[in-house]
């Protein structure tokens, strides 16, 4: 299991898209595990870990909208364009 | 300079606009209207600000705010504004912003008399506001002394960080006097010690010898916060103990160690007296003129003028001649410095008060009378 | 993507978060909203200063990297005025919340609003007193159950928009947290705007007044936002029946009127003339 302390990072790696490459950070010591970027994405980009913390496991479906970012009333999550492993926040 | 007849309130206003005063914030309420209505003809023409807030509460938040954006600022009022402007005082002397209220006494409780005059709210000005804090209060007996003060309580006030409450009463707020201010030149003005480190160094809050943190103002390039919340250095609300106990140590360190400074006090007539009387405000001037003609009766009576109310000035009852047997204490309120006399006295002698709350002011008779204990007076002593 | 960058810099991230809000509270999302607008008129941080009052709302300007003051329970705009008259050149953000602006600021706000200071007054309405455990509030609907209304709220609640309307805000716009990029547009015109701008924000509060009144989880009531209200073109064109117990948001007034420092300005002039 990941540290809750950690930064962690997802990035879409196998499947082609449409939109440019898009990797998530979710502020694990942040997020208060309200469930709204997840609930919220038409795309179902995430998906709820067994400890509550939203996980992008579909950031390849993300369409850029931004919903997520800017309803997320913790500043926990921000998405980053490129490959995983690139960024750090 | 010529001399002119002013009023205590104008002399108020004259002093904030030659201290420096830029910002005034106020509300009606007799009998401080006077200040509020000179603000606002003078201040505009000197380049200043003047605003007529919905309240007292308001107009205590807005000097606040002016304050903390850098100006000089300033508010007069009366006793029930003063009871409004309680909890924004104490906003002023937790997060150590500089102001002034002026509070022109009038006679209570609660409405009251708004045309007679008091000193009722001594108690008030040091332990209006919840909490445990410092406070500076300062009381003028005339009208010179009125204007000479609201420069005093501007300075200090600058220095200290601190709210001053400037305590006149309604016999000194409107009474008329020949007076002869000084040169402009020769008034003093102290200002707030700004930062000159760069932004990412300035800890809004940190200690230093004097107490006092340094303090800039917003929108000079130093972002910071200031919380009415127990907050530490940076400003930032805490709960941790050490931090806590340091904040509320520094408040009252800052004053304490000023006391030297800060303790204003006249003595007439000492070398010899063996009864005093301790008085301040327009009692003064009674009790000055009662002390004289008792001297020429025979009775050797001096007086002690109490200039600054807080912190409570015991040095002057402390370093009391030795022949002195009794203290009196004439006051317009049921004896509220009597207790602060007698709790300095320590029971080593004799304390009456003379006290009178019909709304006129302690006549020189009533107060000898008081000393010689004669008669019935609607001036009571105890 | 523009809706991520930007934001972390005016946040003081390194010294106060995470934020002391409930899960799923809507004021982090205002907060955003808050910081993209001004991120967006490109107004340095130096020049912003942010006033706010006590409550859950009143914690936002300890988060935010400008020149911060969080002041006594309703007395924001107070502080405000004081601080906007001292430097006009400073804009001003005053985040209230609901109780702390309208219940016992009230008086500072119809005035504030009258005098058309320059100031952008946020109002964070949840409906209830969060912070204090969940008594009734100016807003709260009639009916809904608080902890001091336990049988339901037997008052009638503010339309704060009317309320700043009759009080003479020349800015009155209401948005919600689930339309947060109409808030940023909101936001940004209303900062912009001279003279006395209301934002009313609409801010799920599903800890104490979503569970007092059983409206379910913080996405639920998010998502309710959506249906509850109605943008004010769209309303235009419905039915009177259709708009029954729906909330219009949008902007409701934006008019020009003089605004006080402005004209102290110019009274400083004919008094120096003279």
């Amino acid at each position: 299991m990941l540290s809750k302390k950690t930064k962690v990072k997802y990035t879409e790696k196998k499947k082609k898209s449409k939109y440019p490459k898009v990797g998530f950070v979710v502020f694990d010591k942040w997020c208060k595990r309200c469930g709204i970027c997840s609930e919220l994405c038409i795309h179902n980009v995430f998906r709820i870990d067994e400890d509550g913390y939203p996980r992008p496991v579909k950031p390849v479906e993300c369409n850029l909208c931004g919903f997520c970012i800017t309803r997320c009333p913790d500043f926990a999550l921000r998405m980053i364009e490129g490959k995983s492993g690139e960024h750090s926040a | 300079m010529e001399a002119k007849l002013l009023m205590g309130n104008e002399a108020v206003a004259e002093g904030a606009l030659a201290g420096g005063v830029n910002f005034f914030a106020g509300y009606p309420i007799t009998p401080s209207n006077e200040i509020g209505e000179i603000m606002s003809r003078r201040l505009p023409g000197a380049g200043g600000k003047f605003i007529q807030m919905e309240d007292e509460i308001a107009s205590m938040g807005c000097i606040i705010g002016a304050s903390i954006s850098g100006c000089k600022t300033m508010t007069a009022t009366s006793g029930p504004g003063f009871s409004l402007m309680q909890e924004n005082l104490g906003f002023a002397a937790m997060t150590e912003v500089p102001c002034v209220v002026v509070n022109v006494m009038r006679g209570g409780p609660s409405t009251g008399m708004p045309t007679l005059p008091s000193q009722g709210d001594i108690q008030q000005a040091r332990w209006g506001t919840h909490g445990d804090h410092p406070i500076i209060a300062l009381c003028p007996s005339t009208v010179r002394e009125v204007f000479d003060l609201t420069i005093t309580s501007l300075n200090f006030a600058e220095q200290y960080r601190t709210p001053v409450v400037l305590l006149m009463d309604e016999v000194i707020g409107h009474l008329r006097e020949k007076v002869v201010l000084p040169q402009v030149e020769s008034i003093e003005i102290a200002n707030r010690t700004q930062p000159t480190c760069p932004p990412e160094w300035y800890r809004p809050f940190e200690d230093n010898k004097s107490g006092v943190p340094l303090m800039a103002s917003f929108g000079d390039g130093y972002r910071y916060h200031i919380t009415g919340l127990t907050h530490d250095e940076m400003g930032f609300p805490t709960t941790k103990k050490d931090e806590v106990t340091a904040l509320n140590h520094r408040l009252h360190r800052k004053i304490r160690q000023a006391f030297e400074d800060i303790m204003l006090y006249e003595t007439f007539l000492m070398e010899d007296a063996t009864a005093v009387i301790v008085a301040y405000g327009c009692v003064m001037r009674s009790a000055k003129s009662a002390a004289l003609e008792l001297r020429q009766q025979g009775k050797k009576v001096g007086l002690i003028k109490l200039t600054t109310l807080w912190p409570f000035p015991r040095i002057a009852l402390e370093n009391m001649p030795e022949q002195v047997q009794e203290i009196f204490v004439p006051e317009m309120n049921m004896g509220q410095i009597y207790r602060e006399v007698t709790r300095v006295n320590q029971g080593k002698l004799r304390v009456r008060k003379i006290t009178k709350v019909d709304g006129e002011l302690i006549t020189p008779d009533e107060i000898i009378r008081g000393i010689k204990r004669e008669g019935a007076d609607s001036a009571k002593r105890y | 993507m523009q809706k991520d960058i930007d934001v972390y810099q005016y946040l003081r991230h390194e010294k106060k978060f995470p934020l002391i809000w409930c899960a799923g509270c809507g004021n982090g999302i205002v907060l955003g909203s808050m910081l993209r607008a001004v991120d967006s008129l490109k107004i340095s941080k130096d020049r912003v200063a942010m006033v706010s009052g006590i409550g859950c709302s009143g914690r936002t300007s300890t988060y935010v990297d400008f020149n911060t003051l969080h002041t006594t329970h309703g007395r924001a705009l107070s502080f405000a005025t004081g601080l906007k008259f001292a430097r006009p050149e400073l804009t001003t953000l005053v985040v209230m919340g609901d109780g702390d602006g309208l219940s016992i600021g009230g008086n500072h706000f119809i005035h504030a609003a009258r005098r058309n200071i320059d100031l952008t007054a946020f109002i964070y309405n949840n409906n209830i007193y969060g912070m204090t455990g969940g008594q009734v509030s100016p807003t709260t609907p009639g009916g809904k159950i608080a902890s001091t209304a336990p049988m339901g709220n037997i008052e009638n609640n503010f339309d704060t928009i009317k309320v700043a309307e009759a009080c003479g805000a020349t800015f009155v716009a209401r948005g919600t947290t689930y339309d947060a990029d109409a808030l940023d547009e909101i936001i940004a015109i209303g900062i912009q705007h001279k003279g006395f701008s209301v934002i009313e924000v609409l801010t799920p509060c599903p800890t104490i007044y979503g569970r007092y009144n059983r409206l379910g989880s913080a996405v639920d009531m998010l998502k309710s936002q959506l249906d509850d209200t109605i943008p004010l073109e769209q309303a235009k064109n419905m039915s009177a029946e259709e708009l029954q117990g729906k909330t219009l948001t949008g902007i409701f007034v934006n008019e020009d009127k003089r605004e006080f420092c402005e004209e102290y300005e110019k009274l400083v002039q004919r008094a120096q003339k003279k």
